[in-house]
C-alpha cells in the first residue's frame, strides 16, 4: 500500500524529553489515529512532520518526497489544525479568507464560505466570540479550503462537548470519501478514534508501542480475567502484559480466540483502546 | 437497506456486516446485479473504519456473494442457488447434529423432536 | 511575494481593532503639535511624533502573534521562515513610512496655512528621515530581541540592552567629548546628512533582519 507519510528513525532530544526512533507510516486513503498520554510525543512528532521543529535526526517523507527539501510544495497539499495555535482571535472568517487566498495557491473562496455556512459560523463575528466547538470548526474549514490531500490534526476534539466531537468526526469521514485523501489525527481521547480510525498508533514516553488496524486491536485483542492459580499456568509468551488486582488478574492477549483454544479460561473481555493503552502503560510482564 | 451493528457484541463488526448482507442476498432483499454502497460510503454511514467495511466486502466476495468491478463498485453476484442451498443445508445439518446428540444424552425420543419441529413450523405460519 | 502580502494582510487586519485609538492618537499628537509656539515647532513635532507613533504601533502585531501563538500555525503554511521574518520588517518599515508621510503632509499643510508661503520641503523631508532613523534604531534592536525572547520578555530585555549600550556610549563620550567639534562636524555635513541617514537606515535594518532571521531559523516553536 502507498504511504502518504513515511517517518523513519525520527529522533529528537529535549532537556527533559526524548523522542526515540519513531518509525511511522500513514497509508493513503486511511485515517491514522495517533494516541497517547499528554506529553507522550504526539505533538512533537506532528511538529517534526511539518518542520515546525527542524533540528531532528531521521528522515520524513510526505507524498513520497523529502519533507525538508520539498517543504513548500508538500505544504500546499496539507491542511493543518493545531490544538493551541491559529490566527489571532481578533479576526473573523472574512478576514481569514483575505489572508489565506494569498497564502495558498489553490485557495478556494467559494468552498471556504460553503464550509463556513455549513458549519453555521457567523461570517462577520470575530472568533473570540465563538464557542470552542465553533473555533475548532473554523480551524477545520480553513484547513480544508485549499483542497488538501492530507489532513494533519493535533487534538482536534480536546475540550469539546460530545455533540461537537461527533460533528467533527463526521467531517473527517466526509473528507476521507475521496480515496486519495488521508488523515493523521492525534488525540488522547481514545473513544473518538475507536470508531473511525482505520489504523491506530500508540505512542508512550517518546516511543511507538504499536501500530495496528483498528479491527486487529478491538476484535482480536482480549483481556483475560482469571485467578492467581490460573495465571501461574499461563506461558509468558502467550500474553503481552498483565495487571494484578486484589481479587483477580487482568491479562492482555493478542489473539483471544487462540488463547481460548489453548487455555481453559472462559472470561475474556473485548477491550477498548483505552483498556489496551492502560495495560501497556501500567501492566507488567 | 437496514444494517444494524452492535459495538458491544462479541461478534466482530466486519462479520456482523457480512452476515447481514449475506442474509439479505439469500432472502432476495438484495437482488442480483444490485449495487452495494461503496466501502467508504458505508463506513461513513455506519460510523466505522474503512478497513472494517473493506474486510466485510472481501469476505463476501470470497464466498461468491458479491462481485467488485474495479473503479465502478461492488454488485450482488449472479447467485449460484445450488451452492447457497447446499450451504444452508450444511448449516442445518450441523444444528440438527447438536439437537440429536443432546436428545440422545437426555433420552428424548425422535417423536418428541419431530413434534417440536411440527409445532415450530406451525407457529411460523 | 504573494505570501508576504498574505502575512502583511494578517498583521494589518490584526491591528484593525486599534483603528480608533490610532485616530485618537493622531488627533492628540496634532493638538500637542499645535500647542507649540512656533510654526516650525509644530511641523517638526508632527513629523517626528507620527513617524515614531506608527512605527511603535506596528510592533503591536508581535503581541497579537504571541497571544494566539500564531507563529506555530504560520509555519505549517506553504512558506519559509525567511518570508515570515521579511514580512515583519517590511510591515514595520511600511507603517513607519506611512506615519512619516502623513506627518509631512500635515506639517506642509499647516505651515502653508499659517505662513501663506510654500514651506521648505527639503527641511521637512530631512526631519522625516531623521525621525525614521530614530525609530529604526529602536525597531532594529527590538525585533531581534522579540524573536529571541518573545514579545513580553523581549521588550524588557531590549530596555536592559539599550541601557547597557547607551551607558557604554555615554561613558566613552564622557571621556573625550568635544561638543563644539561635533556640532562643527554636523554643520559641515548638513546637506548630505539625510543621505547618510538613509544609508544608515537601510544598513541597520539589513543587519537587524539578518540577525532576526538567524535567530528565527533556529527557533523551536
Amino acid at each position: 500500500m502507498e504511504n502518504v507519510i513515511e517517518i523513519s528513525n525520527l529522533y529528537k532530544k529535549y532537556n527533559n524529553f526524548e523522542l526515540k526512533n519513531i518509525n511511522l507510516n500513514v497509508p493513503k486513503g486511511m485515517i491514522m489515529g495517533l494516541i497517547g498520554e499528554n506529553g507522550a510525543g504526539k505533538t512533537t512528532t506532528i511538529k517534526a512532520i511539518l518542520n515546525v521543529i527542524n533540528s531532528y535526526s531521521g528522515e520524513i517523507k510526505v507524498f513520497g518526497k523529502d519533507s525538508k527539501i520539498y517543504e513548500r510544495e508538500i505544504k500546499e497539499d496539507i491542511g493543518v489544525v493545531l490544538d493551541d495555535s491559529f490566527l489571532s482571535e481578533c479576526l473573523n472568517p472574512c478576514d481569514i479568507n483575505k489572508i489565506m487566498e494569498k497564502v495558498y495557491k489553490n485557495w478556494d473562496e467559494k468552498l471556504y464560505f460553503k464550509y463556513i455556512e455549513d458549519f453555521k459560523l457567523p461570517k462577520n463575528k470575530i472568533s473570540k466570540e465563538y464557542s470552542s466547538g465553533m473555533k475548532m470548526k473554523l480551524k477545520i474549514a480553513t484547513a480544508l479550503s485549499h483542497s488538501p490531500k492530507l489532513l494533519i490534526l493535533d487534538e482536534p476534539t480536546a475540550g469539546l462537548d460530545p455533540i461537537a466531537r461527533n460533528e467533527i468526526l463526521d467531517i473527517f469521514q466526509d473528507f476521507i470519501q475521496d480515496e486519495e485523501h488521508s488523515i493523521l489525527v492525534s488525540s488522547h481521547i481514545t473513544s473518538d478514534l475507536e470508531h473511525i480510525a482505520d489504523y491506530i498508533t500508540f505512542i508512550n514516553n517518546g516511543e511507538i508501542i504499536l501500530t495496528k488496524t483498528r479491527d486487529e486491536l478491538l476484535e482480536k485483542y482480549g483481556i483475560v480475567k482469571c485467578t492467581k492459580e490460573d495465571f501461574e499456568k499461563i506461558d509468558k509468551k502467550d500474553y503481552i502484559k498483565y495487571r494484578k488486582h486484589k481479587y483477580e488478574y487482568d491479562i492482555l492477549v493478542e489473539n483471544k480466540e487462540e488463547f481460548k483454544r489453548k487455555y481453559d479460561i472462559q472470561i475474556i473481555d473485548k477491550p477498548s483502546i483505552e483498556d489496551i493503552m492502560v495495560m501497556y502503560v501500567k501492566g507488567g510482564k | 437497506m437496514n444494517i444494524i451493528i452492535s459495538n458491544s457484541s462479541s461478534i466482530p463488526i466486519y462479520e456482523q456486516i457480512k452476515e447481514q448482507i449475506k442474509n439479505k442476498i439469500v432472502s432476495n432483499e438484495l437482488k442480483t446485479g444490485e449495487m452495494l454502497p461503496s466501502i467508504r460510503n458505508l463506513a461513513k454511514d455506519l460510523r466505522i473504519s474503512v478497513i472494517t467495511t473493506k474486510s466485510a466486502y472481501e469476505e463476501l466476495e470470497k464466498e461468491g456473494y458479491v462481485e467488485t468491478v474495479p473503479g465502478k463498485g461492488t454488485y450482488v453476484a449472479n447467485k449460484n442457488t445450488e451452492l447457497i442451498r447446499e450451504e444452508q443445508l450444511q448449516k442445518i445439518e450441523g444444528l440438527i447434529d447438536t439437537v440429536v446428540s443432546i436428545a440422545k444424552i437426555s433420552k428424548i425420543t425422535k417423536e418428541e423432536i419431530r413434534n417440536m419441529l411440527d409445532i415450530l413450523y406451525e407457529e411460523d405460519k | 511575494m504573494n505570501i508576504i502580502k498574505g502575512l502583511m494582510t494578517k498583521d494589518l487586519l490584526q491591528l484593525r481593532s486599534y483603528r480608533k485609538s490610532l485616530i485618537i492618537f493622531i488627533i492628540i499628537y496634532f493638538l500637542v503639535a499645535i500647542s507649540q509656539s512656533s510654526i516650525n515647532g509644530i511641523s517638526t513635532m508632527l513629523v517626528i511624533m507620527l513617524t515614531l507613533g506608527l512605527g511603535m504601533f506596528s510592533m503591536a502585531t508581535f503581541n497579537y502573534d504571541e497571544v494566539s501563538k500564531t507563529d506555530k500555525y504560520i509555519l505549517t503554511l506553504p512558506l519559509t521562515r525567511k518570508e515570515v521574518v521579511l514580512s515583519k520588517y517590511i510591515f514595520c518599515i511600511c507603517s513607519t513610512l506611512i506615519g512619516c508621510i502623513i506627518g509631512m503632509v500635515l506639517s506642509f499643510i499647516i505651515t502653508f496655512i499659517f505662513t501663506k508661503s510654500i514651506p521648505n520641503i527639503f527641511e521637512i523631508i530631512s526631519i522625516g528621515i531623521g525621525a525614521i532613523f530614530g525609530i529604526s534604531i529602536i525597531e532594529t534592536i527590538q525585533i531581534p530581541c522579540i524573536y529571541k525572547w518573545g514579545a513580553e520578555k523581549g521588550r524588557l530585555n531590549m530596555f536592559i540592552l539599550v541601557i547597557i549600550v547607551s551607558s557604554i556610549l555615554g561613558g566613552i563620550s564622557y571621556i573625550n567629548f568635544d561638543i563644539i567639534q561635533v556640532s562643527n562636524l554636523l554643520s559641515l555635513i548638513e546637506k548630505i546628512l539625510p543621505i547618510i541617514l538613509l544609508i544608515a537606515i537601510f544598513f541597520i535594518n539589513f543587519i537587524s533582519y539578518k540577525v532576526s532571521y538567524k535567530i528565527y531559523s533556529k527557533k523551536e516553536l
